[in-house]
């Protein structure tokens, strides 16, 4: 199946709500969370899923919100 | 206290000459002194006058002086922001967020550092929540708001902890949005940064008049 530009810019913006959600998540996990090693863990994986989202946001349409 | 004083008049100066040089050579900002109109210059010594004596209060108020760096350099995003409705370059506000994170985790250790990070991916996440409601309501978020909202969450993160930074973000976010319902047909951009920057400024005077001295809450 071949995937046109506007498919692959929503799947982008689909990607990236998800990605932003997951952020949501792990910075939530990240406070709840007692020992310094889980703290640093959530913590990366929170800078991960954020620039990633960032990326995607900024490709799908210069802006985070949907055009 | 002195010195205090002395470094927030001095970061005052220094924030309002960087920000009169993205001003002046950003090509997309394009303000250079010479070309400003009356109400336009007043609005800049304006700038240089309230920043610098903002900046100054705060380091009278015993503000560390790592959390008045980050001060510093929020207040670059919000005088563009209060001149011309832009912000300087995207780079810019990246740098300083990433520069927060460091001062945080450099001055007061591992814990605060991570904070700072915590705190600036919440403001994103929030923030990008708040665009996408707003977005069809009111056309009040801008492209770089979000990186404005980071750099909030950043500073704020290591300033009074983060739950109060989310739950800042989170009103001044949903209020924008509001008064951009509100006043759809005459507002099409709001000064989120120059709005984020005075939320910052008024958090230590704050902690200073509910606590009688926040030097235990900020240092």
């Amino acid at each position: 199946m071949k995937l046109d530009r506007e498919h692959l810019l929503g799947l982008a913006r689909l990607a990236a709500l998800v990605l932003t959600a997951a952020t949501l998540v792990f910075g939530l996990l990240a406070l709840a969370v007692p020992t310094l090693n889980a703290k640093i863990m959530l913590t990366i994986a929170l800078v991960v899923t954020e620039i990633v989202a960032l990326a995607l946001w900024t490709w799908a349409d210069q802006d985070p919100t949907p055009s | 206290m002195n010195g205090s004083v002395l470094l927030g008049v001095g970061l005052g100066l220094a924030a309002n000459g960087l920000t009169d040089g993205f001003l002046s050579l950003d090509p997309l900002l394009r303000r250079p002194f010479a070309t400003l109109t009356r109400p336009q210059r007043t609005v800049r010594y304006l700038r240089w006058i309230i920043s610098t004596l903002a900046l100054a209060m705060c380091g009278w108020m015993n503000v560390a002086p790592d959390r008045l760096l980050a001060l510093g350099l929020m207040t670059v995003t919000a005088s563009t922001d209060l001149e011309c409705r832009l912000l300087p370059a995207a780079c810019f506000i990246d740098t300083s967020v990433v520069a927060c994170v460091l001062l945080a985790g450099l001055a007061r250790g591992l814990d605060a550092g991570l904070d700072a990070v915590i705190a600036q991916g919440l403001c994103f996440s929030v923030g990008v929540f708040i665009a996408l409601w707003g977005h069809g309501r009111a056309a009040t978020m801008d492209p770089g708001d979000i990186r404005t909202l980071m750099q909030m969450g950043a500073v704020a993160g290591s300033f009074a902890g983060i739950l109060l930074a989310v739950t800042g973000i989170t009103i001044v976010g949903l209020v924008i949005v509001l008064i951009g319902l509100a006043l759809r047909r005459h507002v099409h951009a709001m000064p989120l940064a120059t709005l984020a920057w005075c939320g910052l400024v008024m958090m230590p005077i704050t902690l200073h008049l509910l606590h009688g001295g926040c030097a235990g809450l900020v240092q």
